[in-house]
């Protein structure tokens, strides 16, 4: 008997090994990381501050719209097309709604009600940056290790590791967000780019759409 | 024995029906990719589905491309769902 639960994962699953998914999401992350830290370096000027953040979320508009091509084009004809449902009500209920909790919990952890002004954690802002990574660690070492993911756990450890780093190198609030968006979406998209090749050797593009086009 | 829902007992349906649960749509492609059916094969089951009212099949063009784009029904959901139950009583009973 077909095993009906793991069959209606395929779907979600596929989107990940053809390399679309953690291709566009690694990407937008490292964009929008990197121009967080391109701040750093460029003229105090509003031009080039607001500027460059407008230039991000261009480059992350394109990647968009040029993924959705690569999977029309070039990953549904050799391995098929699916389209997830707009919204997953169990993964926002296991996922997002903890996430949400927990950091909530950290924060208030970090920043007791009533604490003088410069005595709390959240004042000098180096462990909620941190903090975040560590969490996002802890899931991918929990999924990874639901779903029996080698690279889901190494990517949960290299978090972890990610996060004395955050907390170590001397960077605004906003460079450290900007280093934690870019440290989590360059190795996803690395990853999405060798999954989304592997698919591409293992699938050639059919014959018959060869010879049409 | 008797009440089961014989469209979607068949493991080749069912295999396909599982599948369409997990998406808003999918193509012939990948339901012949995941189900390891032939053409004709798969022609076949996803024809007695439709008539079942179980899934939609709708034929469109992307660009030159044809593409036969596959979804499951609110009645095929509910169908699945009884299904699941029945066959878990059925086993507990066993």
């Amino acid at each position: 008997m077909p095993n009906v639960d793991k069959l209606s994962r395929r779907p979600m699953e596929y989107l990940w090994e053809t390399g679309v998914a953690p291709l566009t999401v690694g990407t937008a992350f490292f964009l929008l990381g990197t121009a967080d830290l391109l701040q750093r370096i460029l003229p105090q000027t509003d031009l080039a501050q607001q500027g460059i953040k407008w230039l991000a979320l261009c480059f992350v508009v394109a990647v968009l719209w040029g993924m959705r091509s690569i999977k029309d084009r070039v990953v549904s004809p050799r391995g098929g097309y699916v389209e997830l449902e707009p919204s997953q009500p169990k993964w926002l209920l296991w996922i997002v709604l903890p996430t949400l909790l927990v950091s909530l919990l950290l924060v208030y952890a970090l920043n007791p009600v009533g604490s003088p002004p410069g005595h709390s954690l959240l004042d000098n802002d180096k462990l909620i940056v941190p903090g975040f990574a560590v969490l996002f660690g802890v899931i991918s070492l929990y999924e990874g290790q639901k779903r029996k993911m080698s690279l889901l756990l190494a990517y949960g450890i290299y978090l972890i590791c990610l996060a004395p780093l955050i907390w170590w190198l001397p960077l605004s609030a906003t460079e450290r967000f900007g280093l934690l968006k870019a440290g989590t979406g360059g190795p996803l998209a690395v990853f999405g780019t060798m999954r989304l090749r592997a698919f591409l050797k293992a699938n050639p593009k059919p014959v018959d759409l060869v010879t049409r086009g | 024995m008797e009440d089961v829902d014989r469209i979607i007992h068949e493991p080749a349906r069912l295999t396909i029906m599982a599948l369409l649960s997990g998406a808003e749509e999918a193509d012939f492609i990948f339901l012949m990719r995941e189900t390891g059916l032939t053409k004709g094969n798969l022609s076949s089951h996803l024809g007695k589905l439709e008539d079942a009212a179980y899934i939609e099949i709708e034929k469109k063009f992307r660009g030159k491309i044809p593409l036969t784009v596959l979804r499951i029904t609110p009645k095929g959901r509910t169908a699945l769902r009884s299904y699941r139950k029945q066959m878990n009583s059925l086993l507990r009973e066993l």
